[in-house]
């Protein structure tokens, strides 16, 4: 069976028995009743896209959403987050939104949760039919996509999902010019995990650059950032929104870039470096919030087959992709069985360079890793601070040194193999191949689930 | 007090986009946007380009039926004057914006499609600023409704001669499009990346220039030299053209009292092809069929996406920055797909 009649299988389950279900499934007005009195909505953020979302849902003639944000608005949303005025800086983002679209917008019932997402009840979720979000990080996305997942209920013999468990996800992202949109069902085709890999890394400038060889002024203000402020300033938290703190690490990248002969380090420029600023303008969130509107109001109605799965927009060039299919991975974290995720490293990096390597890598995106031998032993504690402190030692170490003090310590010649220690996937340390693989689990805050890594040291 | 904030504040993070220089440009442009105001389009477009800090901003009300013309359907306000009162509140450092009535002279005027300086248009065109004695001429005129009616001709015509671009737009159903005339040389920079080994990537702009077609020269496009991949969106438009130039009015057969449009669009589209050289066999009999339902009716999140991707356009011409479409857009909300092709007769 191709996959578009999959797809449209899985629609119609949705409306049958499913969270869309509503008395009449062919295309006419009881739909419309359906989407003006019973579906409810949930908007994640209230940002660019949320604004327009909001919008574009409640002149579309949805009537029951709520909407999620734990931010206040600042100056700086107020180019593109049009529900905001200069005298609601400082409020809470969402309950402004709710604020102005009720009143506008008179049969639309709009309910604010200034919350953070992480910290609502399973129960919250249920109420709704659907979920679309305008979240502005990929850790988010993974969290809300993992936690929709964790909501089905299957089946106890046959195994099958129950639809009514089902809440399809509208996700749109949106970065300058750049922007996308895809339908998610929870338990169907694939999921968000399944294709973290399309995201290039967060650029993380690599540490010895930044100490040893800076070329770039974002070399010179992290340098400034994390090197000389924890150093001078130690103890007294970094804010990146107090202009003082700012205008510190400002000077001292200025110095640096001096220094080394590096032009173009300017306030703008730090500000953006330190606060990770993404730029931003209303035409992209317009084009991209439409769209998921749009992918909702299918979803709710037969005014068409939904995206199947995902699209993307150029605003440089004013180009769209065709909507394709993204392809579930069969080893994927959230939605399917994972297999260990394989690096190679030199034997004589040290930890930390493992570890820069993992928070590197486009699969695990894990960028406060915590590391544990397949055993249970600690090997490497980003947090908190008590288990930190006790193994910070190891990240200077090389780790063919870790390896062979794991193997002394636990009293094992480098090619015993201890049953005790095995993992489903094998023995804990491959010593007798060459080369040496160090079989670990990762954990990280942003990771849905424990990561197993096995590390060949060449 | 209130700290009101500047546009430094208010602009950063488009100003981290397109540059300190584009931006003043931006804050200096004149558009002129011709529409009903009472279409989602419309105001998506508006409300768009006052968020970029569009420095004045002329929305010039034409409808053969007054009273629809002034009536607004959104969240900016029930008329024409609260949506302007609106767009203002929502970015106060944008000055002007002010809303004219355009006459019927373009339709009901002796004017020849020929005539140099439709006096009406003129006077719009030169619009003065309060406290302005020079007259200025826009940066873009755009035009929400038919690519080629009598108006839309008219303005294109007198934009190509004065050197500024135009553009004309539309959703119907669930499709939209807009078509671009920037001129005959049409300058505007593009950045180009290259790696060097070893180091980062070198990021320089580039300058370059693009010749558009006239709107005339479009509407008679005939397809014999169309390329073989193109969808032949922009035959849709002809036939809903030739629709609305015989029957006053968009193919509706939702509508009850007009459920033999499916028929006779079709037929219409059939007879057009063979005139203008399209193979049946390329018509986009799908959309057709669609239009001949839909046509008439505005769908406010197609006039969203349309007005998202048309504001940026307006935007590179009066920044000079990215290459411009050249020159029709079409979206299909359908398939959620917009295809760019050059129309040349």
């Amino acid at each position: 069976m191709g996959d578009a009649a999959r797809f449209a299988d899985v629609e119609l389950l949705l409306r049958r028995a499913g969270p869309l279900a509503h008395a009449a499934f062919e295309a006419g007005p009881e739909n419309g009743a359906f989407i003006a009195s019973q579906c409810r909505v949930l908007v994640i953020g209230a940002g660019g896209l949320g604004c327009e979302l909001l919008k574009d849902l409640a002149l579309s003639g949805f009537a029951r959403i709520d909407i999620v944000d734990m931010d206040v608005i600042d100056v700086s949303n107020l180019n593109r987050q049009f529900l905001f005025r200069a005298h609601d800086v400082g409020r809470s983002k969402a309950e402004v939104a709710a604020a102005f679209v009720r009143a506008r917008v008179p049969r639309c019932n709009v309910t604010a949760h200034n919350a953070d997402i992480t910290q609502l009840p399973a129960d919250f979720y249920r109420q709704f039919n659907l979920v679309v979000s305008g979240l502005d990080s990929i850790d988010a996305r993974r969290w809300l996509n993992a936690f929709l997942f964790s909501l089905l209920e299957r089946d106890a013999t046959s195994g099958e999902i129950d639809p009514a468990s089902i809440i399809p996800l509208v996700d749109g992202g949106t970065e300058g010019f750049l922007g996308q949109a895809r339908v998610i069902i929870p338990g169907f085709l694939a999921c968000f995990e399944c294709t973290l890999d399309l995201f290039p890394p967060q650029r993380n400038f690599p540490l010895c650059t930044i100490a040893n060889t800076p070329r770039l002024p974002e070399h010179c203000i992290e340098y400034a950032h994390v090197v000389l402020w924890p150093d001078v300033r130690h103890g007294e938290r970094f804010d990146a929104d107090d202009p003082a703190h700012v205008q510190w690490v400002f000077e001292r990248a200025l110095a640096r870039a001096t220094q080394y002969g590096i032009q173009n380090v300017t306030l703008r420029l730090t500000q953006g470096v330190v606060k990770n600023v993404i730029p931003a303008v209303a035409s992209t969130n317009a084009v991209i919030a439409a769209v998921c509107a749009h992918e909702c109001l299918k979803l709710a109605s037969y005014l068409a087959p939904s995206m199947n799965n995902y699209m993307m927009y150029n605003g440089e060039a004013g180009v769209y992709s065709y909507t394709y299919q993204n392809q579930r991975r069969p080893d994927c974290a959230v939605c399917g069985v994972p297999v260990p995720r394989r690096l190679g490293i030199s034997a004589g990096s040290t930890l930390n360079e493992l570890l820069d390597l993992i928070a590197a890598d486009a699969e695990l995106r894990a960028r406060s890793p915590s590391l544990r031998w397949i055993s249970g032993h600690a090997l490497y504690y980003s947090a908190p601070p008590a288990l930190h402190v006790q193994t910070s030692a190891n990240a200077e170490r090389s780790l063919i040194d870790l390896f062979r003090a794991w193997h002394m310590q636990n009293g094992l010649a480098p090619d015993a193999r201890d049953a005790a220690n095995e993992s489903e996937n094998g023995p804990v340390v491959d010593a007798q191949r060459s080369p040496p693989v160090m079989k670990l689990s990762v954990a990280d805050p942003h990771l849905p689930h424990v990561r197993e890594v096995h590390v060949e040291l060449l | 007090m209130e700290h009101e904030p500047g546009a430094d504040e208010v602009y950063d993070r488009q100003i981290r986009l397109w540059g300190v220089e584009a931006q003043r440009a931006i804050t200096g442009a004149r558009v002129l946007l011709i529409a009903d105001m009472g279409e989602s389009l419309a105001q998506e477009v508006a409300k768009n380009l006052v968020l970029a800090g569009v420095g004045t901003l002329l929305l010039c009300t034409h409808g053969v039926d007054a009273q629809a013309a002034t009536r607004c359907r959104g969240v900016f306000g029930d008329d024409v004057m609260s949506f302007v009162a609106n767009m203002c509140d929502m970015n106060p450092l944008v000055k002007h914006v002010h809303s004219v009535v355009l006459d019927d002279y373009f339709v009901n005027n002796d004017c020849e499609l020929g005539a140099e300086h439709p006096p009406s248009v003129s006077a719009l065109y030169h619009y003065d600023r309060a406290g302005a004695n020079e007259p200025v001429a826009p940066n873009v005129v755009c035009r929400v409704g038919l690519l080629f009616d009598l108006v839309a001709l008219k303005l294109a015509r007198y934009c190509r001669m004065t050197g500024v671009a135009y553009m004309g737009g539309m959703s119907f159903g669930p499709f939209g499009c807009f078509l671009t005339d920037a001129g005959e040389n049409r300058v505007y920079s593009i950045e180009k990346r290259e790696l060097f080994k070893g180091a980062e990537e070198k990021i320089f702009t580039v300058e370059e220039a693009a010749s558009f077609q006239a709107f005339s020269a479009c509407r008679d496009a005939r397809w014999e030299t169309a390329p073989r991949r193109s969808l032949a969106a922009f035959f849709v438009v002809q036939a809903l053209e030739a629709f609305e130039k015989e029957h006053g009015r968009l193919p509706s057969s939702i509508d009850a009292q007009h459920s033999g449009d499916l028929e006779s669009f079709r037929m219409m589209a059939k007879q057009l092809a063979q005139q203008q050289g399209l193979d049946d066999k390329r018509v986009p009999w799908d959309t057709l069929d669609e239009c001949s339902r839909s046509a008439a009716t505005s769908m406010p999140l197609v006039s969203a996406i349309l007005g998202g991707a048309w504001a940026r356009e307006i935007i590179k011409l009066v920044t000079g920055q990215d290459k411009p479409i050249n020159n029709f857009y079409f979206f299909n909300a359908k398939l959620v797909h917009a295809c760019v092709e050059t129309i040349r007769d």
